[in-house]
């Protein structure tokens, strides 16, 4: 079973998580999430907080630049579950192979061998 | 003689000689219809080149020789074939040789295996070809075939040693449980040492390594010590017998001892492996390693990918529940590195693959995105290798961003177009609602994304400086889907950005033959037509699209922009009314354009209309923008009025939209209205006052109001680089003097921009201060080698020769007489 594992961008960087909300808020949530904000973060009290809400809501108001936020943010990748075996204890297979015998001791005849000038004929009439 | 045809003009006649029958044919040919006539009878002739049987032979057999001796085996086997071997009985030895010949250099084992039994068949008493046919056999398993060819061998004289291990080896491995040396006497060719030899294979084939590591006097080993690699096998295999009993670490000591011979490739690749094994069995997982690394064909062990995963799925698992991610990457690296990542191994696949995305993740959360980029590329390429294990579009997706953030444009184009290619190229469901979606950008129209990613590419190899990377890019996409009229169009503006017009143009008229009623086709050669000066061609096909399509934007922008060309034309040549009725004509494709309004104000004022003037330009200081007060009172200021100017620029401050910008741009209207002796120089704050020069305090003329308007720029926008670069570009080639100090704050505030060193460096020579401007361009091509941008090298390299030229110091005293030259022709 799949798990995504959620990753994000530096807040700042990231509009949603400046305004609060989810990737998948609709446009109203947005919209509510960013007055929600600025009730909490007024310009005259705090203009810097102000500023980042803005800029984050801007970046969300249209269809247009909320396909570009949306296209310019980092994705979760949905992690695979790992392998019950990676839990298990480690068993190696030490049996000696009948195949890797005869591999090794064929490899003692000739049968790997590539000139045998020696057992060639020159014809002579 | 015959004729059977009725007398034609010939058009062709084709004598054909019949070597074999008795006639000679004249083919006339005529107008499609063959016509034969049989002109005269011979006797069989017979071609001049046959040869009697016996010369013939005789050729035959050299040719097969001269192939033979250049070991062209398959043509002396083709001549040889058509002798008669009774008539020629030298000829089956010559041929059974080339067919043995040709055996031993194919690969084919099929091939040779044919060859090699055609030889013997030919000469069975050849005691090498069954030699060689018995090797052949065995190699394939077919150990009953390959007996029976060693033993004819063997019959037949065969005396070289290897026969001996040849045959018992094939008798062990048919049947183990036989002992090699109670086959010595009874297998001829067979030796004592070729027993030796074979007693601990057997052991180890019959399951019985105990017998290996008998240490007896009369043990097989002291028989094999003094055989050639005696040494070497003896380690080989009584370290694969420690093994089999299940001592690890006593079968990794006498693998891993050196001995005094080598053994062959094959044999060396066993002991490897089981070596490492032994190793990684006896806890020493480094040396294991070691010793695998070697393998020179590490695929031809397939129990290795399981021997390598069973050796770090330990250090695996612990470094996964500790999440020290770089240690299991550590770990999973080491492995691959070995066997190469495989599906094979989804333990450690997944463990690597989970690794890198949470580093990845972690890195980009820090803004680190140079070191999440390496973790995307591993990801990407193993689900590239195993996509079951999960997409491969988040994946892509994060690292183009990476690659953006890190300004590796080419990179992140590459990278966009991997995600595009990943896209199915059509919808497969109905639209989702893109409102709420579980996953936005998931239900996002594919044609939509597409589009996204088909922009973003061509911006990043914009960015990368590539164009034609760009447009590569297209024309794939465009032959991949030719009528994708969209993309074509997409196309269409890549050639023409890249200064390829005409392709462009014919693209667009490629989607134009496709659809006529295109609308972004023919509004793009409307204004490639406009831009052209090509006014009646560009305005058919504006209207063209707006009678499909009334609200065709870009058509509405295209002829709106057409009709204000024409309206200022029909201005400047004093045809006042029918400029102002020409603006309310693209006035009503743009209602919004404040500069329309403006205009249609200005040529009301013209006509002495100044209630209708006044009513366009209220209509255009109502939008309330900066970008509304300008043109209004660049109309004013054209008109002469500088109470109405002044009226207007201060309702704009009221207003609270008069920017440090929008003073530039007042300021420049007004310098363009003051008369050359309006040249009053009021000192700017943080400025040196001008020798003789007494500050006035009121700006009564145009001159004085343009000084006081840069003054407010000077207060409200002096110390910021793109407000004085503005200064510079709007008002240098008019008021250099005044200029220069906002010239000199950009370079400083732009200290490591040549362009900002090559603007100072151009005003100094305006103010005729020529050996500062050459010091400033010296900096600035400084900089720009630095840059390694040799393109701005040479614009310096232009720039400082324009200094010396005298008629550039000729401009500079004329300047403020020309106060209203276009900026591009100084700049």
């Amino acid at each position: 079973m799949a798990t995504a594992h959620t990753s994000l961008a530096p807040v700042a960087d990231d509009p949603y998580a400046v305004l609060g909300v989810a990737p998948t808020a609709t446009d109203a949530e947005v919209k509510q999430a960013y007055f929600a904000q600025v009730r909490a973060h007024p310009p005259e009290s705090d203009p810097q907080a102000f500023k980042l809400i803005r800029a984050a809501y801007e970046r969300l108001r249209s269809p247009e630049k909320r396909l570009e936020a949306d296209m310019l943010r980092v994705q979760a990748w949905p992690e695979p579950a790992l392998p019950a075996g990676l839990k298990a204890e480690p068993v190696l297979d030490l049996h000696v192979a009948a195949e890797d015998v005869i591999r090794a001791a064929r490899a003692l005849t000739e049968m790997s061998r590539r000139d045998f000038r020696e057992d060639c004929r020159e014809i002579k009439w | 003689m015959t004729r059977n045809h009725k007398p034609q003009p010939v058009h062709c006649l084709l004598w054909v000689w019949q070597p074999f029958c008795d006639k000679i044919v004249v083919h006339l040919f005529n107008s499609g219809s063959e016509i034969k006539i049989a002109v005269s009878k011979r006797k069989p002739i017979r071609p001049a080149n046959k040869p009697a049987p016996a010369a013939k032979g005789g050729v035959l057999k050299q040719n097969g020789l001269r192939a033979f001796q250049r070991n062209d085996f398959t043509t002396a086997i083709k001549e040889w074939s058509n002798i008669d071997v009774k008539a020629e009985p030298s000829i089956g030895p010559a041929l059974a040789e080339a067919h043995f010949r040709r055996g031993l250099a194919t690969v084919d084992p099929a091939q040779r295996a044919a060859d090699l039994t055609h030889a013997a068949e030919l000469a069975p008493n050849e005691s090498r070809f069954w030699y060689h046919l018995g090797l052949v056999h065995h190699r394939a398993g077919r150990l009953d075939e390959a007996r029976a060819a060693y033993a004819r061998a063997a019959a037949a004289g065969f005396t070289r040693r290897p026969l001996g291990f040849a045959r018992g080896l094939a008798e062990v491995e048919r049947d183990p449980k036989r002992d090699p040396r109670a086959e010595v006497g009874r297998l001829a060719a067979m030796r004592a040492e070729d027993a030796s030899s074979l007693v601990p294979i057997a052991a180890l084939l019959r399951g019985e390594p105990e017998a290996v590591l008998d240490t007896s006097a009369d043990s097989w080993i002291e028989r094999l010590r003094g055989l050639a690699r005696g040494d070497a096998l003896t380690v080989l295999w009584r370290g694969l017998a420690y093994l089999a009993v299940g001592d690890a670490v006593q079968a990794a000591a006498t693998l891993g001892m050196r001995t005094n011979s080598t053994l062959p490739a094959d044999a060396e690749a066993v002991r490897l492996f089981y070596c490492g094994l032994a190793l990684a069995a006896a806890g020493d997982r480094p040396a294991a390693l070691a010793e695998w690394s070697k393998l020179p064909e590490r695929n031809t062990f397939p129990r290795l990918q399981d021997a390598v995963a069973g050796t770090y799925m330990q250090q695996v698992s612990a470094a996964l529940d500790a999440g020290h991610w770089a240690d299991v990457l550590k770990a999973t690296d080491a492995a691959f590195k070995l066997t190469g990542p495989s599906v094979e191994q989804p333990e450690l696949l997944t463990a690597a693959l989970v690794a890198h995305n949470r580093l990845a993740s972690e890195a980009a959360a820090r803004g680190a995105w140079a070191e999440a980029i390496p973790h995307w590329q591993h990801l990407a390429d193993l689900l590239e290798l195993a996509p079951a294990f999960g997409p491969r579009g988040p994946i892509l997706h994060n690292l183009a961003i990476a690659y953006e953030a890190t300004e590796q444009w080419g990179s992140a184009a590459e990278t966009w177009t991997s995600l595009m290619n990943t896209l199915p190229r059509r919808q497969s469901k109905a639209k989702g609602n893109t409102n709420a979606p579980a996953d936005r950008l998931a239900a996002l129209p594919v044609a939509e994304k597409r589009a996204w990613l088909r922009r973003r590419v061509l911006t990043c190899y914009q960015k990368a400086d590539q164009p034609d990377a760009a447009i590569t890019h297209y024309r794939a996409a465009v032959k991949a889907d030719p009528d994708d009229l969209d993309l074509r169009l997409e196309l269409a503006e890549a050639l023409i950005a890249n200064d390829q017009e005409i392709a462009g143009r014919n693209e667009l008229r490629r989607i134009l033959e496709r659809d006529p009623r295109h609308q972004g086709a023919s509004a793009k050669l409307a204004e490639l037509h406009l831009t052209r000066g090509e006014l009646g061609e560009a305005e058919r096909l504006y209207r063209g699209a707006l009678a499909t399509d009334p609200d065709n934007a870009a058509a509405r922008r295209g002829l709106a922009e057409l009709l204000r060309g024409r309206g200022h034309a029909q201005f400047n040549q004093g045809y006042h009314a029918a400029a102002r009725d020409t603006y309310a004509a693209a006035l009503k494709l743009a209602p919004d354009d404040v500069d329309l309004l403006a205009s249609i104000g200005f040529a009301e004022l013209v006509l002495n209309n100044e209630a209708g003037a006044r009513a366009h330009f209220e209509a255009a200081l109502a939008q309330g923008t900066s970008a509304a007060y300008l043109p209004v009172m660049d109309r004013w200021a054209s008109y002469r009025n500088l109470d109405e100017f002044r009226a207007v620029l201060g309702r704009a401050e009221a207003a609270g939209v008069a920017s440090p910008h929008f003073y530039v741009d007042a300021a420049g209207m007004c310098f363009r209205m003051a008369q050359p002796g309006d040249l009053d120089l009021l000192p700017l704050p943080g400025l040196p006052l001008k020798r003789g020069v007494t500050p006035f305090k009121s700006a009564d003329t145009w001159g004085e109001l343009g000084t006081l308007l840069l003054q407010k720029v000077q207060t409200t926008g002096g110390d910021r680089a793109d407000v004085c670069q503005h200064v510079v570009a709007e008002l240098g080639p008019i008021r250099p003097a005044l200029v220069l100090p906002f010239a000199e704050k950009a370079a400083a505030l732009l200290s490591d921009d040549p362009v900002a060193l090559m603007m100072l460096a151009l005003l100094q020579g305006l103010n005729d201060q020529s050996r500062q401007a050459k010091e400033t361009l010296r900096k600035a091509a400084q900089l720009a080698r630095k840059r390694g941008d040799a393109e701005m090298i040479a614009e310096i390299e232009t720039l400082r020769r324009g200094l010396d030229d005298p008629l550039f110091g000729m401009m500079s005293r004329m300047l403020p007489f020309i106060g209203d030259l276009p900026d591009e022709d100084l700049f």
